[in-house]
């Protein structure tokens, strides 16, 4: 019985103790955090252009934790990671946490440490293409600025100047998301002395689909009944029907709209020696009074209008790869995703851009959404795709 | 407290308690009142109800032999021998972990995924208090009062953690997940004798009282990219009501050494009302606010749309208080047990209880008033879906002194919740295992004893969400849930 009774002090015992313990969740890690810079730079290249855009241009930085401005042996990689229509150089910090991310995957070791580069490449409507804006019978005058030479020319070596980088083609990896992830393919090509990793999250890297000819995918063409329907104008050949064809033209509310003419800028911008004005459209830059001429890909009667389309092709990516430009792939490694509910159809041109370059390409992925809640469309899943580029790159800089 | 109830009681000039049952419903529920606060729930329930019974396992409905047969099977308090009152109180310590894994199609939307979560561990006391009166001028009738505590559950849990990328403007609460219930049972119960005391019939009637919290992180889709996918609601719900059902009871003893009891309750629905609170967590991130500013209007969406957006991105939090009112159903059961007394010193006990859990398919808060954009405010269900349960238990009593009695029990009770609708909030997650080893030590008219209860639960592990209504909440937390159960039963009684 006396046995029994210190059992039960015991128990009573052993449960207070325990009942009163109180267990502690694991503290939140402190992350190290890297640092965004601004820089800010005269551009020789956007300077001159007949569109007069402000060659004062900013460049967004983030060097990771543990940068030491005063410790030049030790050198980083850098990724130029492009900003897509209508952004600038704030596009992934803003929009997709770029620090955060950073900072996140180092701490967490799926990185390593690495600089990322972010040029504002935009312009009066939007966007650039990353692409030198000539006159096409002209290549001596800028339009609307050499975007390709200001990001390759002046940025890469403002970059390498100002930071710790290793700055060879080695540990130099360009990506962007939609017009950016179209400029890093095309200036992982034509540049392919400089980069040795490129990547395309969502970007047109097929104009025309069925390249060299299919009508079952149209690429760029397929938005062209949408930018009809924003200007009000139905295809036909009445006189009011060219009314409205030649009054197609930039607003506040035609994203669309913007964005063609924004090609147009880049692609085929309208030389004003060239007396064939049949393509020919009238635009202002807001805030500016800047008027120009660009000429569109389609006619009046809403059909392909092959001299200008063929001036987009010559800057289409999967047509440049086709041309012989693919070869330098060989010794670049490549990324490519889209959106499997992507509203602008990339994901159809990363497909067709598979078919003609999968040799090429490391890793495909088309990101599915979940349910109806989080569709997989042109901008939605970017924040997670940043993550598998991000670690693409680093194998890349990192073997 | 006991000492200082029964000093009350001996006062001379005082009536004495048998003539005062509204003295005594008033201490009991000052008691409660004051004393009640988190509990742990099986299903919402907890082990029972008296020191004795739950000492035996909850093996009791056979038996009946002391007050808590208020709440096993009135027909035993019959067998009362002397008018007596009680209080007890239960010390618990629910021992749960849970590793979350909550990912949206494979997105982490900010939950603490990978580690193991602790809730804030708290033991908590749960009291009882009973007084029952042989009623001398009507032979064979035992009627009185018991008020106690037949379900409950609390838990608070840090389980979301907005990460630096989702741009909250404010700091976002540290325990995020709450759930209290509380429910006060004033049991009016009667009994009365027959056959010279072989069969014996008794009801009794349960007004309830239910006080609810509940808390949750509520994630609704933006529509803007990633990280921002998400807009974060804080929503708490804070009621309470009133309802009411019954019990009855038949007790039969076959002989000086076997008996049997066949017992059952009604479910009850508790009226609740009160208010909601949600706060929408504002964003911080200028940059982010003039893109999404600057497409809206490039897309031509409506003035009010866009002002919606620049709230969002405001200095301060978006609130709302709408009303709120719930019905909360607790489930009925029935049950059979049965007594044996093989010699004067021992008596075993067995029993089988049916619950009906599924009772319980969703409780739904009706909001009345507008959300934090100043839409009108949509109901809230939270999805139960229960399925039935069995209950098997067994106890035995062993009186190795005239004045000291060994106890032992056990039970095993299966979960009601499906993975389908799990969540930490009723941390109920497998076969619950209860042993218990106590004693009773009695002088006098007076009977102190003491229980110690350990639960062991099956673990569960889910591995999807589930949406079960469709209504694009989720209704379940995916991950591995473990748990355990500490409770110390100290009951004083009196006899007179």
């Amino acid at each position: 019985m006396k046995k029994f009774a210190i059992f039960m002090l015991a128990l009573a015992l052993v449960s207070s103790l325990v009942q009163c313990s109180k267990r502690k969740n694991p503290a939140d890690p402190v992350i190290p955090q890297g640092l965004i810079w601004t820089l800010t730079f005269e551009s020789r290249s956007i300077s001159g252009d007949v569109m007069q855009d402000p060659p004062a241009r900013d460049v967004l930085v983030y060097t990771p934790p543990g940068y030491d401005e005063y410790d030049s042996t030790t050198t980083y990689p850098v990724l130029y990671l492009l900003h897509g229509y209508g952004g600038d150089h704030t596009y992934f910090n803003a929009l997709f946490s770029l620090k955060d991310l950073m900072d996140e995957l180092i701490y967490k070791g799926e990185i390593e440490p690495m600089i990322v580069v972010t040029p504002n490449a935009t312009n009066a409507l939007g966007g650039s293409f990353y692409t030198n804006s000539y006159y096409p019978t002209d290549s001596t005058q800028s339009f609307g600025g050499l975007m390709q030479n200001f990001l390759t020319d002046e940025v890469v070596s403002l970059i390498d100047s100002v930071f710790h980088t290793s700055a060879d083609r080695a540990h130099r990896g360009i990506a962007g998301h939609s017009m950016g992830g179209y400029g890093a393919v095309k200036l992982a090509m034509l540049r392919n002395d400089l980069f040795s990793s490129a990547s395309s999250m969502s970007g047109p890297l097929a104009f025309w689909g069925g390249y060299p000819a299919d009508t079952t995918f149209l690429g760029v063409l397929e938005l062209m009944p949408y930018v009809f329907a924003e200007n009000g104008f139905v295809p036909g050949n009445t006189h009011e029907d060219t009314v409205a064809f030649y009054s197609i033209a930039p607003g506040p509310t035609k994203r669309l709209t913007n964005m063609i003419f924004a090609m147009a800028i880049a692609f085929s911008p309208h030389d004003p020696n060239n007396p064939d004005t049949s393509y020919a459209h009238l635009f202002n830059t807001p805030g500016t009074g800047f008027v120009g001429k660009v000429d569109l890909p389609f006619g009046v009667d809403g059909q392909v209008a092959l001299p200008i389309w063929n001036l987009w092709m010559a800057q289409d990516v999967t047509a440049l790869y086709s041309a012989g430009y693919g070869a330098v792939f060989a010794n670049t490694d490549l990324y490519v995703d889209a959106g499997a509910d992507d509203e602008l159809g990339m994901q159809g041109q990363a497909q067709v851009f598979y078919i003609v370059a999968g040799a090429s390409i490391d890793q495909y992925q088309e990101y599915s959404g979940f349910d109806n809640i989080y569709p997989a469309d042109h901008t939605s899943f970017v924040g997670e795709r940043l993550r598998d580029v991000l670690k693409f790159h680093n194998r890349s800089f990192n073997p | 407290m006991a000492k200082r109830i029964a000093k009350i009681l001996r006062a001379p000039g005082r009536r004495g308690i048998e003539s005062s049952p509204g003295f005594i419903l008033s201490v009991a529920l000052l008691v409660l009142t004051l004393t009640a606060g988190h509990v742990f729930a099986g299903g919402f329930a907890l082990s029972g109800v008296g020191s004795k019974a739950i000492n035996m396992g909850g093996a009791f409905r056979g038996l009946a032999d002391d007050w808590s047969a208020a709440y096993w099977n009135p027909a035993g308090l019959t067998q009362l021998e002397k008018s007596e009152f009680t209080f007890m109180a239960v010390g618990i310590s629910p021992r749960v972990e849970y590793t979350p894994r909550i990912t949206y199609g494979g997105l982490d939307v900010g939950y603490r995924n990978g580690g193991v979560r602790y809730p804030n561990d708290k033991t908590t006391f749960v009291p009882d208090v009973a007084g029952f009166f042989k009623l001398e001028d009507l032979e064979g009738i035992t009627a009185g009062v018991a008020v106690f505590v037949p379900n409950g559950l609390a838990s608070d849990w840090d389980l979301f953690n907005p990460s630096p990328s989702m741009d909250i403007r404010f700091d976002f609460p540290v325990y995020d997940h709450k759930s209290d219930l509380k429910v006060f049972d004033i049991h009016p119960t009667v009994a009365k004798a027959f056959m010279d005391g072989k069969l014996s019939l008794g009801a009794g009637v349960s007004i309830q009282n239910g006080r609810i919290v509940f808390q949750k992180t509520i994630l609704k889709p933006s529509g803007f990219p990633i990280p921002h996918e998400n807009l974060l609601i804080d929503t708490k719900i804070k009621g309470d009501g009133w309802g009411y059902g019954a019990n009855f009871g038949i007790l039969y003893k076959l002989s000086d050494r076997l008996q049997f009891g066949l017992s059952g309750k009604t479910g009850t629905t508790l009226k609740l009302e009160g208010t909601s609170t949600q706060v929408l967590y504002a964003l911080d991130n200028e940059e982010l606010k003039n893109i999404l500013i600057a497409n809206a209007e490039a897309s031509g969406v409506s003035p009010a749309e866009i002002a919606l957006i620049r709230a969002l991105f405001g200095m301060s939090n978006l609130k709302a208080t709408p009303s709120a009112k719930a019905d909360l159903k607790t489930p009925g059961d029935i049950g059979f047990g049965i007594a044996y007394k093989p010699s004067k010193k021992l008596t075993l006990t067995g029993e089988v209880v049916y619950t009906r859990w599924s009772a319980l398919d969703s409780i739904l808060i009706d909001l009345e008033g507008t959300d934090p954009v100043g839409q009108p405010s949509e109901d809230f269900p939270i999805m139960l879906n229960w399925d039935n349960t069995v209950r098997f238990s067994a106890g035995a009593e062993y009186r190795a002194l005239e004045s000291l009695a060994l106890r032992f029990g056990y039970y095993l009770d299966p979960s009601p919740v499906p993975s389908s609708t799990f969540t930490p909030l009723i941390p109920d997650p497998g076969d619950k295992n209860s042993f218990n080893i106590g004693a009773a030590l009695n002088f006098g008219g007076i009977e102190l004893s003491y229980n110690f209860e350990y639960i062991n639960f099956g673990d569960k592990n889910i591995t999807e969400l589930s949406d079960v209504n469709g209504d694009g909440l989720f209704d379940n937390y995916p991950g591995l849930f473990e748990s355990s159960l500490y409770a110390s039963h100290v009951s004083f009684t009196y006899r007179f």
